[in-house]
């Protein structure tokens, strides 16, 4: 695998930095063909180079899993005194190959003949751009970096080394980078787009071709109709282009997700620990007796007691908290693991000014602690968290709430499409209710799966 | 291939003797060529070097401070001069004519260098080898009392052209007046470099402002491992050892520097 990670490329000239690449995250995954497409000047060679290995980026860094080669047909690394041969020789060893055991197959797929064992500098174009993909073919790498078109000799290399190259190792992970979409289109399996020096993912052939077709038009546009040479000062992909582009890659990344989640759960028998640290224990149906529904999460927060201290753990909207004071005429209202909130200005202020509503710093257990046990009436707490964080505030929770008092477990059942995160929240309450063998006393539903539950101190 | 997997210093290790080796190779090819007598002019150029700086010495009987045989002065010295100098203009313009080598990813500045550097000082240790023995086996001069003191004495003067060549080589990338100013100092350097004196024969008051430059106690070191008891030398080896350490460090700092900046073609 290859892994790009925020990397930012700038070379220093005599007005200072200039910024090449932005930003740039791109994974490719063994096998899979990837496509760069961009016009001239949108940083396609940095981005090779960078993949490569020849240059560092400035920021950023890259992952390589896999072998990867230098540019194909890629002539300039040729010692033009020496002759093919001793280049070849210079090569294999450096990486670590058997020159002998290469030769035969190199001069066989070059068609140098005696000039084999000519000076490099005796060599046409064409002799040269041979001999370099023979060499790149000799030795195995796991991923092909190919600039521009492969257009290496006459038609009858051509197909050689095209079916050498897509045919035979079909099962190497290809980059290539061209603008010209054609290319692109007819060896790769998903396409990004590099503008501008930032790059634009999409999970498939046809969105990135389509984004890049799209992007030309509005650079031409924008021209006057003249350009295909320079990106310099064309403008930025349009947002509502972007994001149908980030929709379809999302929907992708789902698709995939889901793939994999089948896959795992056949070979391993049960989801993936990330999403369930172990399975979950089952209330005892006592525990559930008096247990109501609740159509809203809003009806959960009016059956809170009134006029009491209440405490709310974990980060909430400031909206949200004035709704959860005034609903229930709190008396004092702690708030713990929020962001701090201001006391000039926003929905809480006069009460913050007045010390009703007192925001607590630190960790959440430990601004627990600070609380007297059994002196609130009423716990709201956000429970999506990871299983040891919520553990750990409930058990605080289950002391500091007087007996009788309700504690309400926000996005109890937490998961959702869009946190793809783990289920801890749900295993830590119900292992939490079962241990002080708590009453659940209500529940409410609500159309994303966001589900509360109110649980009464025993 | 040896990309895959993790990192260890065993592997990165046998990845730098794999790649310096290629380099070293492709650097005698391309100096020496497959013609006439090909490798072999490694040793034999720094040889006639020697050999004919020893015969000019002997027909001028130049003054040298010491009733020591004029043919094993000149030989121990100049075969001193030859591995630091060598090596440092070696080193120095090593990056520039290579610059397509870093294509590759496992090669890297330093591993240039470094092979340009070794080449130099196989060269010169080879000269030293077999012209003490051609000159012994012709009468000309005796064998060395105390190999280990010569060989001490010839890594001392290896290690330091090598670390200054390495410095300097990385500057030069970043510098063009690293280049102008080496040749005149080349120059400079070798009389004072205790090649052409016997630090003994100078007023006591110089000899501790000489033993300043590293070179003059390498050089000292291998010429009382040559004469043993008939010398009496003057060095410190900690001082050197210092010097070198500090330089390779800074070489190395720097060409990190210049493997981040570095833009092959």
């Amino acid at each position: 695998m290859i892994r790009i990670e925020n990397v930012a490329k700038e070379y220093k000239t005599r007005k200072g930095a200039v910024g090449v690449l932005h930003d740039i995250n791109l994974t490719v995954r063994p096998g899979e063909k990837v496509g760069i497409l961009g016009v001239n000047g949108a940083g396609k060679s940095t981005l090779v180079r960078i993949i490569s290995g020849v240059e560092r980026p400035t920021r950023g860094v890259v992952h390589r899993t896999m072998s990867v080669s230098w540019p194909l047909a890629f002539t300039s690394a040729f010692q033009n005194a020496l002759t093919g041969y001793d280049n070849v020789r210079c090569i294999c060893r450096i990486y670590g190959i058997k020159p002998e055991e290469k030769i035969d197959q190199i001069q066989d797929f070059a068609e140098l003949g005696r000039y084999l064992r000519e000076p490099v500098k005796n060599y046409s174009t064409g002799m040269r751009a041979r001999l370099a993909f023979a060499i790149s073919m000799a030795i195995e790498f796991d991923c092909f970096l190919i600039d521009e078109v492969v257009a290496v000799g006459d038609a009858r290399f051509q197909e050689k080394s095209r079916r050498e190259l897509f045919e035979k190792r079909r099962d190497r992970a290809m980059i290539i980078v061209s603008h010209s979409p054609g290319y692109v289109r007819k060896h790769c399996d998903r396409a990004v787009v590099l503008n501008k020096g930032r790059l634009y993912d999409f999970p498939d052939l046809d969105s990135g071709y389509e984004f890049y077709e799209q992007m030309l038009r509005e650079q031409e546009a924008a021209q006057g109709g003249t350009l295909l040479g320079s990106a310099q000062d064309a403008p930025p992909p349009p947002l509502a282009v972007e994001i149908e582009s980030l929709k379809k890659r999302a929907n992708g990344a789902l698709a995939e997700l889901q793939t994999a989640l089948r896959i795992y759960q056949r070979k391993a028998g049960s989801p993936p620990d990330f999403l369930l640290p172990g399975p979950a224990p089952t209330l005892a149906a006592d525990l559930l007796a008096g247990c109501t529904v609740l159509p809203r999460r809003a009806d959960i927060v009016a059956q809170l007691p009134k006029g009491g201290v209440g405490v709310q753990v974990g980060r909430q909207p400031p909206a949200f908290t004035r709704t959860l004071f005034d609903t229930t005429q709190a008396a004092k209202l702690y708030l713990l693991g929020n962001k701090r909130q201001s006391a000039q200005a926003g929905p809480l202020s006069a009460e913050l000014q007045s010390g009703r509503i007192e925001s607590l710093d630190g960790d959440t257990d430990e601004a627990l602690e600070t609380l007297e046990d059994g002196s609130l009436d009423y716990a709201y707490v956000n429970v999506a968290q990871d299983y040891e964080v919520v553990r750990k505030d409930l058990h605080g929770v289950f002391r500091k709430v007087r007996s009788g008092g309700s504690i309400v477990c926000n996005n109890f059942t937490n998961w959702g499409v869009m946190e793809a995160r783990s289920l801890g929240g749900f295993k830590a309450v119900m292992e939490e209710v079962l241990d002080a063998g708590a009453q659940v006393s209500a529940m409410s539903l609500h159309p994303y799966g966001y589900s509360d539950i109110t649980v009464i101190r025993p | 291939m040896d990309v895959r997997g993790k990192p260890s210093l065993l592997r990165s290790l046998n990845i730098e003797r794999r790649v310096v080796s290629a380099l070293l190779m492709r650097e005698v090819l391309t100096r020496y060529g497959r013609h006439n007598i090909g490798f072999l002019w490694l040793f034999v150029e720094p040889m006639l070097f020697t050999v004919g700086v020893a015969t000019l010495w002997s027909l001028l009987s130049s003054f040298h401070g010491s009733d020591l045989p004029i043919v094993d002065f000149a030989m121990t010295g100049y075969s001193c001069v030859l591995v630091w100098r060598n090596v440092i203009s070696r080193a120095i313009g090593a990056i520039e004519p290579n610059l397509a080598l870093l294509h590759h990813r496992n090669v890297k500045p330093f591993d240039i260098m470094l092979a340009r550097a070794l080449l130099e000082v196989i060269g010169a240790g080879m000269s030293f080898f077999i012209l003490t023995l051609l000159f012994y086996a012709i009468g000309w001069s005796g064998l060395p009392e105390d190999i280990l003191k010569v060989l001490g004495g010839w890594i001392l003067l290896a290690w330091l052209g090598c670390s200054a060549g390495i410095l300097l080589g990385a500057m030069a990338f970043f510098s063009e007046i690293v280049d102008k100013i080496w040749h005149p100092m080349a120059y400079i350097m070798f009389p004072i470099s205790g090649a052409a004196f016997t630090v003994d024969a100078l007023p006591s008051q110089f000899q501790n402002v000489v033993l300043w430059i590293p070179m003059v106690s390498g050089t000292e070191l291998v010429r009382e491992g040559f004469f043993g008891s008939r010398y009496h030398a003057h060095y410190d080896v900690f001082y050197v050892i210092a010097v070198c350490t500090l330089m390779t460090l800074l070489g190395l700092a720097l060409t990190r520097k210049l493997s981040r900046e570095i833009e092959p073609g």
